[in-house]
Parts: structure tokens; C-alpha cells; sequence
């Protein structure tokens, strides 16, 4: 797949990063991994110990060397090795690959570090997980933001799988106030990222809140709706860059959600309503929207349900609406070596969905939930610095890890 | 701390063995974690370091520099043997 703009976008002026003056400052590290106490401060956020964030920092660091050092050498190897003996399929590159012993050595310490990092965010947020009930309820209850529903069925998919080793997954609660599994998991990932998302790991939100203004500067949506909210990160991004707007954010999890309200409520966000729901059967209630989006969320979902969203975000946008899904790029035609190294988390993180999601064609999938062939279309976006740049020249792709992703969309007939 | 919560094996998702060897894969972990482990003790002693230094309580390079009195000196050195026979007791064992 060639990530290139396709009709009917028109050409993008090379926009330059908005820059949020009263943000915290992350540290100039060039590539290397944020220290964990740069996270952007809220009131939901777990107090981590001094032994705790180090643990975080220690597994982002042995990542790093590993992504930076040990990949290159990896890769120089499975050229070789394919250069006497070309794959024909990814699994022959699988194959190839694994004959190195390295690659397992290499393996074995990412998954290590994978498991470190969420079982030292989890471990803390579940020691404080009273303190952290106890901090978000009021903030939540004055918010008025949250509406939960107990009578949800999950989907199986989310609630048998723990998805990229969270304990517990996306559902866990421990009890009717319960935030450990939004606290945990604000605190994992930006130890995984890490930092390179910007200090409340927001980079997709801001990503696709960018390209639109970039690609579309007079589409001015009132009603957005994003599906697989999780804790909101990226949909506070979305609603600050459109302030207007109201924004729902749609989640089957619980404590994610009440996580998710009394963090934006804390960051002083206003215009987000936190709604508990299955995302493959979106609640007719809340009205026809002008953006329905995605923000790394389809690799989480069956391919079925991926059908279901699609056909949801066609259903509930008004006539000239807009839906969006940022992801990690398609594998397509990428080098069996990148592919590989993209498909890791398929294999070996709990992804269970993760290596069929990047074989499809998502603009085939919108025109088979009712899009218009013609009016869909996918295009690159990275994710928007803070004060470091993704591009920035000696910084390695960590596949999977980096904010190098692709944007697949769709524009509903006007009526 | 032991939370009695695990990451969840599903189908077709057991944790992976990397190496032919599991005693191997084992021990792996084991440096890992013991690598995390000193990696938080380090960064505390420098954060004592500093806060010591930053309140007068302690002079630049005074660490490096302290001899250690007798006393203290034979305590520290039974304490490294101590140490060091537990880490590696496996090596004495038949």
C-alpha cells in the first residue's frame, strides 16, 4: 500500500504543529525514552512511587535499546538470509526469521518488558485503587458528564481477552466507583509509547484533529462521535480542537469510563458526554452526528464487529458527514522483514486481531458498510509533536510503537 | 505485589516460549527483572545523592571519596561475601 493521498482529498499545505502554551514541558531527550514523571497531571492521575516510575522508566529504556540496537543487526541478518532463500509468504518471513537465535533472545526481552510495564501501572493503580474511587467521584458526579449502563452485555471479544497484556483488560472493575483499569492503563501507555505521544498521550487525537483543519479547513463539526473512547485520551484532543462541538465518547468499559469523565472534567474539558455502549450497536438516542471516528481502536475489535462499527458510523452520520479511523498502516506490500516486525504484537502481545485487521482494505470495508466508493480515501498522519519530532533525523521506526499512521475515511452522500 | 490479576490467556494466546530451553527463557526473566530492579535502586541512590547534596548534608564526590572506618570496613566486606554466596548459591550445590 502506498501511503499517498488519494481523490477526493485536496493537496496539504505542510502545517506546523499547534503548540499549547500551559502544557507541561516534556524534557529535549531527542529519541530518547521520556521519564515517566513528565506525564501530563490531572486529578485521576495514580501517584506512582519513586521505585514505581523507575520500573516504568527501566522496561521504556530496555525497549528502546532494543528497537534502536538490536533491530538493525536483526534485520541485516534476515536480509541475508532472504537474499539466498526469498520468502514468498509472511509466514515464510516468520520462518525465516525465527531461525535466528537473537530474534528469540530479543523476543523474549520485549514481551518481558511489555509485561513489566503493564504490570508495574496496574500493580499501582490497583494499591490506590480506594484513594483513586474516592478522587474521581465527586469530580465525576459535578461533572455530570457520565452515563453508565448497567445492563450492557461487553463483547465477548473485550472480555475474554486482555489485550496487549493489561491485567484484568479493558473491562476489569473493582467495585461501583471503581477507575483502576482507566488509571492502569493511562499509566502504561505512556510508559509504552513512550512520551512520544505528547504528555497526556493524545498524539492520534490531535493527529486527526490536525488533518482535518489541514485537509478540510472549512468542516466544522458540531456533533462528533468517538467509538472506543477508553479513557478519552484522544477524545479530549479532538474536543479541545473543536471546542464547539459536542463530543460523545462511546466505551463498553466502565471503570474507563468514569476514569475518562473525571480526567477531562479535571482538565477543565467540558463538551464530552461519556457513554457506555457496545460500539457495534451505537445507541440510536444519541442523534445523527457530522464525524464519527476511530482512534487506534479497530485492531481491538473482530473483523465482524470492524463491519458492525462501519455500518453504525454510516447510520448515524448526518448527510455530508465525515467518519474517520486512524490506525497503524496496512501491511500491503511492505518489506516481509516490516511486516514481521509490525505483526510481533499480532504473535506475541495479545492482539489477537491485529495480523487480519492489516491484511484488509479498510476503504473496501466503508463501501461495504454504505460509503460511496468514490468518496472514500485514505492518506498518512503522524502523530503531532509536543517538542520532539517524530521525523526528526537519527529517529529509528519502532514499529507499532512509533506515531507513523494511516488514516482510512469516508464522506456520507450529502441528501 | 501480588494482585491475584494476570494478563488472561486466550486461545491460540499462551505466553510465547522464545528459546528451545525453557530453563534458559526462565532465566531471562529472571535478568530482566533483576535489571529493572537495580535500575530502581541506582536512580534512587542518586535521587539520596542529590537530595543530601542539594540540602548541604552531603559534598560533591564525598561517596567516592569516603574511606570507611575499620569497623565499618570488616562489616562491609562480610556483607559482600554474604551477598554474594546467596546470589550465586546455586554454583556451590551438586
Amino acid at each position: 500500500m502506498n501511503a499517498v493521498v488519494q481523490s477526493p482529498l485536496p493537496a496539504s499545505p505542510d502545517a506546523t504543529p499547534a503548540d499549547t502554551a500551559a502544557a507541561p514541558r516534556q524534557l529535549p531527550l531527542g529519541t530518547l525514552p521520556q521519564p515517566w514523571h513528565t506525564i501530563g497531571r490531572h486529578a485521576a492521575l495514580a501517584q506512582l512511587s519513586h521505585d514505581e516510575r523507575s520500573r516504568l522508566d527501566a522496561a521504556a529504556h530496555l525497549n528502546h535499546f532494543l528497537a534502536q540496537q538490536v533491530v538493525p543487526a536483526m534485520r541485516q541478518r534476515f536480509e541475508q538470509a532472504a537474499a539466498a532463500k526469498p520468502p514468498a509468504t509472511r509466514d515464510e518471513a516468520w520462518a525465516l526469521l525465527e531461525t535466528d537465535p537473537r530474534f528469540a533472545v530479543w523476543s523474549r526481552l520485549r514481551r518481558g518488558s511489555m509485561e513489566a510495564r503493564q504490570r508495574a501501572a496496574f500493580e499501582a493503580a490497583f494499591r490506590q485503587r480506594e484513594a483513586l474511587a474516592a478522587a474521581c467521584r465527586d469530580v465525576v458526579a459535578a461533572a455530570g458528564t457520565l452515563e453508565l449502563d448497567p445492563d450492557l452485555t461487553p463483547p465477548a471479544y473485550l472480555a475474554d481477552t486482555h489485550a496487549h497484556l493489561m491485567p484484568g483488560g479493558y473491562l476489569a472493575s473493582f467495585g461501583d466507583d471503581d477507575v483502576t483499569a482507566g488509571a492502569a492503563y493511562e499509566a502504561s501507555v505512556y510508559s509504552v509509547v513512550p512520551g512520544r505521544s505528547g504528555p497526556y498521550s493524545d498524539g492520534a487525537g490531535r493527529a486527526l484533529a490536525r488533518w482535518i483543519r489541514t485537509r478540510f479547513p472549512s468542516f466544522s463539526p458540531r456533533r462528533i462521535l468517538d467509538l472506543g473512547c477508553g479513557v478519552g485520551l484522544n477524545t479530549c484532543a479532538v474536543a479541545q480542537a473543536f471546542p464547539e462541538a459536542e463530543v460523545i465518547g462511546v466505551d463498553a468499559g466502565a471503570g474507563m469510563l468514569r476514569y475518562a469523565a473525571a480526567r477531562a472534567a479535571s482538565l477543565g474539558i467540558t463538551n464530552v458526554r461519556w457513554v457506555q455502549a457496545d460500539i457495534e450497536h451505537v445507541p440510536a438516542r444519541l442523534g445523527p452526528v457530522d464525524l464519527a471516528y476511530t482512534a487506534i481502536v479497530l485492531h481491538e475489535t473482530s473483523h465482524e464487529a470492524l463491519k458492525n462499527v462501519f455500518r453504525r458510523c454510516h447510520e448515524r452520520l448526518a448527510p455530508g458527514g465525515l467518519t474517520l479511523h486512524v490506525e497503524q498502516p496496512a501491511y500491503g506490500d511492505r518489506p516481509w522483514f516490516e511486516q514481521c516486525m509490525r505483526d510481533w504484537d499480532g504473535r506475541y502481545n495479545n492482539e489477537r486481531f491485529w495480523s487480519h485487521l492489516y491484511e484488509l482494505d479498510l476503504r473496501q470495508e466503508l463501501a461495504g458498510a454504505g460509503f460511496a466508493p468514490a468518496r472514500t480515501f485514505e492518506d498518512a498522519v503522524s502523530a503531532v509533536p509536543w517538542n520532539t519530532d517524530p521525523r526528526a533525523p537519527g529517529r529509528m521506526e519502532d514499529y507499532g510503537r512509533t506515531g507513523n499512521w494511516q488514516v482510512v475515511g469516508a464522506w456520507r452522500d450529502p441528501a | 505485589m501480588n494482585t491475584g490479576i494476570e494478563p488472561v490467556p486466550v486461545e491460540g494466546f499462551p505466553r510465547p516460549q522464545f528459546l528451545a530451553d525453557p530453563t534458559i527463557e526462565r532465566l531471562w526473566d529472571v535478568v530482566s527483572a533483576l535489571s529493572t530492579e537495580l535500575a530502581a535502586t541506582r536512580a534512587r541512590l542518586d535521587a539520596l545523592e542529590r537530595i543530601l547534596a542539594g540540602q548541604g548534608a552531603l559534598a560533591p564526590g564525598a561517596v567516592d571519596a569516603w574511606q570507611p572506618p575499620a569497623e565499618a570496613a570488616v562489616a562491609r566486606v562480610q556483607d559482600m561475601q554474604d551477598y554474594t554466596r546467596r546470589v550465586f548459591a546455586s554454583l556451590a550445590q551438586d
